[in-house]
């Protein structure tokens, strides 16, 4: 499916971002002290590491553009 | 907000999307594809994280939230006690705090970023109730002394707290309690706040949900 560095970044950082998404969907059904630590702890954590995982697979595809290029 | 579906809603959206990316990843080729990309896993992603962050914010302020942690139960109870002289619970039962927000009313703080500094003592609490040693709950003690600043935040200017009998026949007493050097709910004052040790012998009040 990915070809190039960038491409599997991407898909690396969807894949986080998934999985921070689907744990925030199910804090929000639940109203307890306990969700506030799994969207706080977790599903916070997921996506911001989603995010900078793509913000990185980009920068660094800039940086070195020849190999995403090449592939 | 009280019902999520529309977050709910917009958070699947983001899924859907970012699932196409990672099914078909070959569309960040293109200049169109980045700016979408840049979309979908930038700008969507931090909305979904706020939009969700106000909203829990907003829901650990409500009552429910409070007592979801079992050690706390015995406070919810007394709000439903049948006497007016427990504070906590003649406030909840005549409405003069409102009752989905019992807890957070009377226990933020009012001061520059009292609502912060709430919050962080909630995330404390959540730490000693999964991680610490938490007290029995008679044995709850708050961290710092209750502020009258609390209590004046509704009650200064009202006339029965500036006119009320005890409060104004001596006129020392109402600089006391505005400088917080003699505490509301000091001995021989409003001393019974949450009385739950003697919750087995307290008649409760049926009337609120």
């Amino acid at each position: 499916m990915a070809t190039t560095p960038l491409e599997r970044r991407v898909q690396v950082a969807g894949i986080v971002l998934l999985l921070g998404l689907i744990v925030e969907v199910l804090s929000l059904l639940g109203r307890g002290a306990i969700a506030f630590l799994v969207f706080a702890g977790l599903c916070a954590t997921l996506i911001i590491a989603g995010i900078l995982l793509y913000l990185h697979g980009i920068v660094s595809s800039a940086q070195h553009p020849e190999r995403d290029a090449d592939k | 907000m009280e019902n999520p579906i529309i977050l709910i809603a917009f958070i699947g959206l983001c899924i859907a999307l970012i699932c196409v990316f990672v099914f078909r990843p070959g569309i960040t080729a293109t200049q169109g594809g980045k700016a979408m990309a840049f979309l979908v896993f930038f700008v969507l992603p931090i909305l979904c994280l706020g939009a969700g962050f106000s909203r829990k914010m907003s829901q650990s302020k409500s009552t429910k939230f409070c007592l979801s942690c079992h050690i706390m139960e015995p406070y919810g109870k007394s709000l439903q006690i049948d006497d007016p002289m427990h504070l906590a619970a003649s406030h909840f039962q005549n409405h003069r705090v409102p009752r989905d927000q019992a807890c957070y009313t009377c226990h933020t703080n009012y001061a520059m970023f009292g609502g912060m500094k709430a919050k962080l003592s909630g995330l404390r609490h959540i730490y000693v109730y999964y991680l610490g040693n938490p007290p029995r709950p008679a044995e709850i003690k708050l961290y710092e002394p209750y502020h009258n600043r609390e209590c004046l935040h509704c009650h200064a200017g009202a006339r029965s707290f500036e006119e009320g009998v005890v409060h104004s026949s001596d006129p020392t007493l109402m600089e006391a309690i505005k400088s917080n050097q003699t505490s509301c709910i000091s001995s021989g004052c409003h001393e019974t706040v949450h009385d739950v040790r003697t919750l087995n012998e307290q008649k409760f009040w049926k009337g609120a949900d």
